[in-house]
């Protein structure tokens, strides 16, 4: 007691070595929690982009059937498909693909753990990749299948990244 | 000339194993597949180019896309580094631009 007296910052300057010792122990032992939620919100997320594209690829190998056709019903059908295909009936998608992005950028980055930063830039280039889809689909009012198609070939390819990440974490191990 | 997309697969990762040194033992499971994956869809890119199915905006879109795709496959994994990822994802591309030129005699930025 009469040391602590004579230097008042001592028991201070010992607790303050507990709790920085205590918090370096946490932060190098503990691995990412796997986060439910975030695992849900990225299946939807990316169904929702398959689902989008995929839709457009049909869209655009229906039209190209129905350009070689004379037939007066087909141009009906034809000039649907076409205005469906639209970038202008495609906004809502866009914007509620870039809406689900940001919504599962911010819960897969929320864990705790600073390993989950390393991620940040794998969900950005998919974003920056959407946004590329969107502005191509905008200048040109309408895109060919066939580049609906590698666009999801491509995306799929990063969602599969990011659930190998996801699963690797269910699994109780650390991510690479 | 029809390409060699097996030796061109093999080039490319080996560029990719160049840049990512000790790293790549540590993800080659995981992200080898991934790799390998991204350079098929660059193949089909390639073919429909030229089949004419894609517009130049459409092509230049999709090859940005595929560098970009490529980078952050490999800053999924802890143990690349964010310029390494694109250190590796530019040698992945710089060796697939130049096969395209050789092979196809296609101006490829």
């Amino acid at each position: 007691m009469n040391t602590l007296r004579r230097v008042p910052g001592k028991g201070l300057l010992l607790t303050r070595l507990i709790a920085v010792s205590t918090l370096g122990t946490m932060l190098t032992a503990c691995a990412p929690t796997y986060d439910n939620v975030a695992d849900q919100m990225l299946v939807a997320t990316q169904t929702q982009a398959d689902d989008g594209l995929l839709k457009l690829e049909n869209l655009g190998n229906q039209i190209d059937g129905l350009k070689k056709s004379s037939s007066a019903s087909d141009h009906k059908i034809l000039t649907d498909d076409e205005a469906q295909a639209s970038y202008a009936s495609n906004i809502d998608f866009y914007s509620k693909l870039q809406s689900s992005m940001t919504a599962l950028d911010a819960r897969m980055t929320s864990n705790p753990d600073l390993s989950t930063q390393k991620i940040t830039p794998s969900l950005k280039a998919l974003e920056d990749n959407i946004d590329s889809v969107r502005q191509t689909h905008a200048t040109q009012n309408t895109v060919s299948p066939d580049f609906a198609k590698l666009s999801r070939q491509q995306m799929d390819q990063q969602f599969k990244a990011l659930t190998v990440y996801e699963l690797t974490i269910k699994n109780g191990n650390k991510p690479q | 000339m029809a390409m060699n997309w097996t030796q061109v697969g093999k080039d490319i990762e080996a560029a990719v194993i160049s840049v990512l040194k000790g790293s790549w033992s540590t993800v080659s499971t995981a992200a080898g597949p991934q790799i390998h994956a991204m350079i098929s869809i660059g193949q089909s890119i390639e073919q429909s180019n030229s089949q004419g199915r894609l517009t130049s905006l459409e092509y230049n879109t999709l090859k940005s896309m595929q560098k970009n795709a490529l980078e952050g496959i490999l800053n999924a994994y802890e143990a690349v580094g964010i310029v390494v990822a694109e250190q590796a994802a530019d040698a992945a591309w710089n060796v697939l631009s130049q096969a395209l030129i050789k092979g196809a005699g296609i101006a490829f930025a």
